[in-house]
């Protein structure tokens, strides 16, 4: 199965000698809803195994956008890599894993009143260092049947 | 597809945006890009510190009107100035590129006139590492 990607991230291009392009390209058939959009060009000395460490990490990226399209309504506490938690019901997500929150409150809001105002937000996916879900919201069997599943046919 | 972020719905909303560098700016949504580029008009940012600190004025900015206390048979004057909480700095016309940002809040204008910024202490938010 073709999968045309792109990272338009500097150091996973960097790190895997890969180069990229950030074109949005071709859809594959069948598959309207989550496709990934980016186009590859692995360059004459990238190697096999960076390439394919590079198609799991994409696959995975996959996973876990539809994994948090199902779980759309769940009550979830996203903690920052500026070490800011914010508490929230997952309203939306999107293919880079930014994430909308509604009726969102700051868990330690003394220490950060910064966002005292707010209600709803936007997270971009770059800067979320954990995703603490609801202990009833993971069905990690099924997961780990997809990541088979994936890992396996792709 | 690849759609862009879903700020539709906060155009021409204020928001609030947390920076990757730990900076708070308030502003009003006019356009976005699929990158989260942004461009905020009548934009202004909060500074956040937690600076309590009394000063206590010497004799020489006030020596006019401690020589009218003088006068009036005012013996010993202090003059106690408190750091003020919230600082806000009035930027204009501001495009946040995309890779800069954390956080886009809608900031609740009921909520936010509620608030108090004089008294507001609070550490400054950290930068984020990668």
């Amino acid at each position: 199965m073709v999968l045309i990607l792109s990272l338009s991230l500097p150091p996973f291009s960097v790190v895997y000698g890969l180069s990229v392009s950030p074109i949005a390209l071709v859809s594959f058939a069948g598959d309207d809803e989550y496709t990934p959009c980016c186009e590859f060009r692995p360059n004459i000395t990238s190697n096999y195994s960076s390439f394919v460490l590079a198609v799991l990490i994409i696959i995975f990226l996959q996973l876990f956008f539809s994994y948090f399209k199902d779980l759309v309504g769940r009550e979830v506490t996203v903690e920052l890599k500026n070490d800011l938690a914010i508490r929230g019901t997952l309203h939306s997500v999107d293919q880079y894993l930014n994430i909308k929150l509604e009726n969102t409150r700051v868990v330690d809001q003394d220490k950060y009143p910064h966002m005292l105002s707010v209600r709803n937000c936007f997270i971009r996916g770059s800067v979320v260092r954990y995703v603490q879900l609801p202990p009833d919201g993971v069905d990690v069997d099924l997961l780990h049947d997809a990541t088979r599943r994936e890992a396996r046919g792709g | 597809m690849a759609t862009g972020p879903g700020l539709e719905s906060l155009v021409d909303q204020t928001i609030s945006v947390i920076t990757n560098d730990g900076r708070n700016i308030v502003g009003i949504l006019k356009g976005f890009d699929q990158a989260t580029n942004i461009i905020l008009d009548e934009s202004h940012e909060r500074v956040y510190s937690t600076k309590v600190s009394i000063r206590i004025s010497g004799h020489n900015e006030f020596s006019l009107l401690l020589s009218v206390l003088r006068y009036l048979k005012v013996e010993r004057c202090l003059f106690v100035f408190l750091q003020e909480g919230v600082q806000q700095l009035v930027l204009g016309l501001y495009i946040i590129r995309g890779d800069n940002i954390s956080v886009i809040g809608e900031l609740d204008e009921e909520l936010d006139a509620h608030l108090d910024l004089s008294n507001l202490r609070a550490h400054p938010l950290k930068a984020v590492i990668h």
